[in-house]
């Protein structure tokens, strides 16, 4: 099934940053995207989530993510391990996977598109800048790509 | 029988034996035959007028003429047989003389019959045993010279052996048949000597002592000295005779004793012989190299001649014993020169033997100074060595082949905490090594039996186990071709190790705070400017402008204090990344370099020029940021300019030059050369934020990216006069198919 409008897309916001959550909210809330996005605050909770292992209510929402936003640095599991668990299985393979982070250092950028990350966005400092790199990204990976299922 | 008249055979007999070697020695019956004849004569003329006479008389001569021909094939006994027949057929004759004969005539010729036939048949006889004489020597003579010591033999005067005794078959090996009846040229090694020995013969010469060779029937050869001459019958080429002496042992002596003197005379050595009384016999071109004496001046003089006076004792107890013992001796010494300096030599002292009696002494004397300084030189170099060794820090071990320890330096022993060398050596080297690491012994003494040289690094702690790391170089030591020892090397880079292993602790940490840097430093950052311009866009007309100048402060300081972190992180990043050096044209790397760099230039008047520049080598990547951060400083600070002016050009030694040296100069606002050193600085700014924006990363990235590729950075400058900047990078030749050329545009 194709994506068909913002309505019916599920995007996962995995950070554990507060403020960065907030900014990133507000950005989607501009896009009135606000609706479709789950946010879990570590690494465990985003597999939790996405392989229906913890108490989660919405039994099929994990296999309907249309789009993950990764943090690396996150406590528990990080988010490199995500990245592997969810590029391992068949059932979330095919979701695109943007990691929205903080590093530039380029033994992460190399170890996330060895991994099979389809983006790798370094979050900029400058607010503006943020705005515009989350807006892009919605544009591109949940309206413009099209997607498996 | 009796048809064939002995007379004709006995002729054809004796012409016969002039072929044969006895008829030389044996008188025909020439006698015998005239005393016959004269008295048959008589006989005939006394009786011829009767006519029974002559039948008488022939009846008497039939028998002599038989015995005449039997002569010399039958014993005198014989001869006197047949002699009676004669007497009494001549009886019967004078009895049955017819009548009318004078009796008186008849006696006197039965008398002169009796007569002539008694000498006749004396002759006969003493004609027989003549003839047996000389048989009995021609036998003898035979025998002799059949049973001769010296090989004879005789040839026709074509060549053609006629005859060969024992001696000389023997000699050559054949059998008589082989030998006799062939030409003498078939058995001559050179047969045109043949026909020269053949014709000097003839010519009527003797040949004494001509030397040719022989071929025997085995196929060996023998050297052998002729003497022959030619028998002469009636001026005609009879026969030769010839001695055939055999000297293949002689001139095979003669050879050796040519060899043997040209050995004596051609050595080095001085070999000189002594009378038993001490007196110099000899003395060859050896003894008057090395001593100084000629030959002349040398021979007949005292031994002691060339003995130093302080060794003539030593000398004299050895002719002694050598004298005494007869059994040669060697020695080391030292001898005298005509010039009457010293030589150091090597003499072996020999009795001379004849028939196990000594009839001389023969000295060898060899020089050996030149020996005994290779030996001093040896000595001085094997001190040198050791000393070397025992200075060196690093643990020098010589293996046998068998890979075990024999020889430790002292340091070493030190370093290995060895207290006594003897309880290690003769151990397997690899026997000191942890297990892990045997492998790798045994590995590098195979490598070095083979003629290779291995070198590895190792952790073996000292035999009192103290950790320790080794550096170990292990390799053959050869003596010519032959690999005799096995030489290890270990230096102690226990502390090195420790260092490295520091600093890539050191490396891991500052990764780790640069990714905590990276990571944790920026997120209160984004906070700070992410909700200041939440508040400007969601209250901002609700504050005044005090309130929005204080937010506008804040975001501008986060935003600043961003641009430093990313800097510092790019600095730091610099150290650790790698490079992939190669040839690089760097007209496109700034062409690149100045479009990235569109915004900056926009709206301006500038005036960009790129001479040709030559290649270099150096990492793509990390280049372009120099020139990127180059380029972005020219445009900076040529801002205040109408005309802004930047230009890229190179120097250096246009041909034969490692090095290149780039430059880019500018028309800006330059700076003040007293300062130049703080230029290159990290955060380092000659000017103010306000004037020029930028975190004074750019140079210092700039110098530390063309440090690591090995080259050097330099800058130029004067206020409001411009600046230049210089980098120093290896140069690249080109290469085509006919030799080097040079690319000097790049």
């Amino acid at each position: 099934m194709n994506t068909t409008g913002p309505e019916y897309i599920s995007v996962l916001l995995v950070e554990d940053n507060p403020d960065d959550v907030e900014l990133t909210l507000r950005v989607f809330d501009q896009y009135h995207l606000a609706n479709h996005i789950h946010v879990v605050r570590d690494g465990a909770e985003a597999l939790e989530w996405l392989f229906n292992t913890g108490t989660n209510d919405n039994r099929d929402a994990g296999y309907q993510t249309k789009l993950i936003l990764l943090d690396l640095k996150l406590p528990k599991v990080d988010g490199l391990e995500v990245l592997r668990r969810c590029k391992a299985d068949p059932r979330t393979q095919s979701i695109p996977v943007v990691i929205l982070t903080s590093s530039r250092e380029e033994r992460d950028v190399v170890e996330s598109y060895k991994l099979g990350v389809n983006s790798y966005i370094v979050k900029p400092v400058d607010f503006h800048q943020f705005v515009e790199a989350v807006r892009q990204l919605n544009v591109y990976w949940l309206v413009l790509n099209q997607g498996l299922t | 029988m009796l048809l064939k008249p002995p007379l004709f055979g006995n002729i054809a007999q004796s012409i016969h034996r002039l072929r044969t070697p006895s008829c030389a020695f044996t008188p025909g019956p020439r006698w015998t035959w005239v005393v016959l004849v004269l008295s048959i004569g008589a006989i005939f003329l006394l009786d011829s007028m009767t006519p029974l006479g002559f039948v008488v008389w022939m009846l008497y001569l039939f028998p002599l003429w038989i015995a005449s021909g039997m002569s010399d094939r039958h014993s005198s006994s014989f001869i006197y047989i047949i002699g009676a027949i004669c007497a009494g057929l001549m009886f019967l004759g004078f009895w049955i003389a017819p009548p009318g004969i004078d009796p008186f005539i008849a006696l006197v010729n039965w008398l002169i019959g009796i007569g002539g036939l008694g000498l006749t048949t004396w002759l006969l006889r003493h004609m027989m045993e003549q003839r047996e004489t000389l048989r009995l020597n021609e036998a003898d003579l035979r025998d002799f010279l059949e049973g001769a010591a010296i090989g004879l033999h005789g040839e026709g005067p074509d060549g053609t052996i006629l005859w060969a005794n024992r001696a000389e078959l023997e000699l050559l090996g054949y059998d008589r048949e082989e030998y006799v009846g062939h030409h003498i040229r078939e058995f001559h090694v050179d047969p045109p000597a043949v026909e020269h020995m053949l014709n000097a013969l003839s010519a009527g010469h003797t040949l004494y002592n001509h030397e040719v060779k022989l071929l025997c029937k085995d196929g060996t050869t023998r050297d052998v000295s002729i003497v022959a001459n030619v028998s002469w019958k009636r001026g005609r080429f009879s026969h030769t005779r010839c001695f055939t002496r055999d000297i293949t042992a002689l001139k095979a002596a003669e050879r050796q004793q040519a060899h043997l003197a040209a050995i004596v005379k051609s050595t080095d050595d001085a070999v000189i012989s002594f009378s038993p009384d001490a007196r110099i016999l000899t003395w060859n071109k050896g003894a008057e190299k090395l001593l100084g004496w000629t030959e002349a001046q040398a021979v007949g003089q005292p031994k002691w001649l060339f003995v130093p006076p302080e060794r003539l004792k030593e000398s004299t107890a050895l002719l002694e014993t050598v004298l005494l013992e007869q059994v040669s001796s060697h020695t080391e010494t030292q001898r005298l020169r005509k010039d009457g300096s010293l030589v150091d030599v090597s003499i072996t002292v020999s009795p001379v033997l004849l028939k196990g009696r000594v009839i001389g002494v023969s000295e060898t004397v060899r020089d050996i100074s030149a020996r005994k300084r290779a030996e001093e030189a040896l000595r001085e170099s094997e001190a040198f060595n050791r000393s070397l060794m025992g200075a060196s820090t690093d643990c020098v071990k010589v293996l046998d082949l068998e890979g075990k320890l024999r020889h430790m330096n002292p340091p070493g022993q030190c370093t290995m905490e060895i207290d006594d060398f003897g309880l290690v050596c003769g151990r397997e080297w690899s026997s000191l090594w942890p297990e892990p690491m045997q492998k790798e012994i045994a590995q590098s003494v195979k490598e070095a039996l083979a003629g290779n040289s291995s070198s590895f690094e190792g952790y073996c702690p000292s035999v009192k186990g103290t950790p320790k790391w080794w550096d170990v170089k292990v390799g053959p030591v050869r003596d010519g071709e032959r690999i005799v020892h096995i030489l290890s090397v270990s230096r102690d880079i226990t502390a090195r190790k420790r260092a490295e292993q520091a600093l890539l602790e050191a490396n891991k940490e500052l990764e780790a705070f640069s990714y905590t840097v990276s990571h944790d430093l920026r997120a209160p950052l984004r906070s700070i400017n992410g909700f200041v311009k939440i508040l400007i866009e969601d209250h901002g007309p609700t504050l005044n402008d005090q309130a929005r100048r204080c937010l506008g402060v804040i975001a501008n300081g986060a935003d600043r204090m961003g641009e430093l972190i990313d800097d510092l992180l790019t600095f730091s990043r610099l150290s650790r990344s790698s490079m992939e050096l190669r040839a690089i044209d760097p007209k496109v790397i700034i062409n690149e370099a100045w479009l990235e760099l569109q915004q900056e230039r926009e709206g301006r008047t500038i005036e960009f020029i790129v001479n040709d520049l030559p290649r270099c080598r150096a990492d793509r990547r990390l280049l372009k940021q120099v020139w990127s951060n180059l380029l972005s400083n020219a445009l900076k600070y040529t801002r205040p300019r109408d005309s802004a002016r930047i230009e890229i050009g190179w120097s250096g030694d246009p041909q034969h030059s490692k090095e290149v040296v780039y430059w880019i100069r500018d028309n800006g606002v330059g700076f003040d050369q007293r300062y130049v050193h703080q230029l290159f600085g990290v955060f380092q700014r000659l000017h103010r934020a306000e004037e020029f924006e930028g975190t004074g990363v750019g140079l210092a990235i700039v110098q530390r990216i063309i440090k690591r590729h090995g080259g050097r950075v330099s800058a130029e400058g004067r206020v409001d006069g411009g600046a230049t900047m210089s980098l120093t990078l290896e140069r690249v030749y080109e290469y085509d198919g006919a030799g080097v050329h040079l690319s000097p545009l790049g």
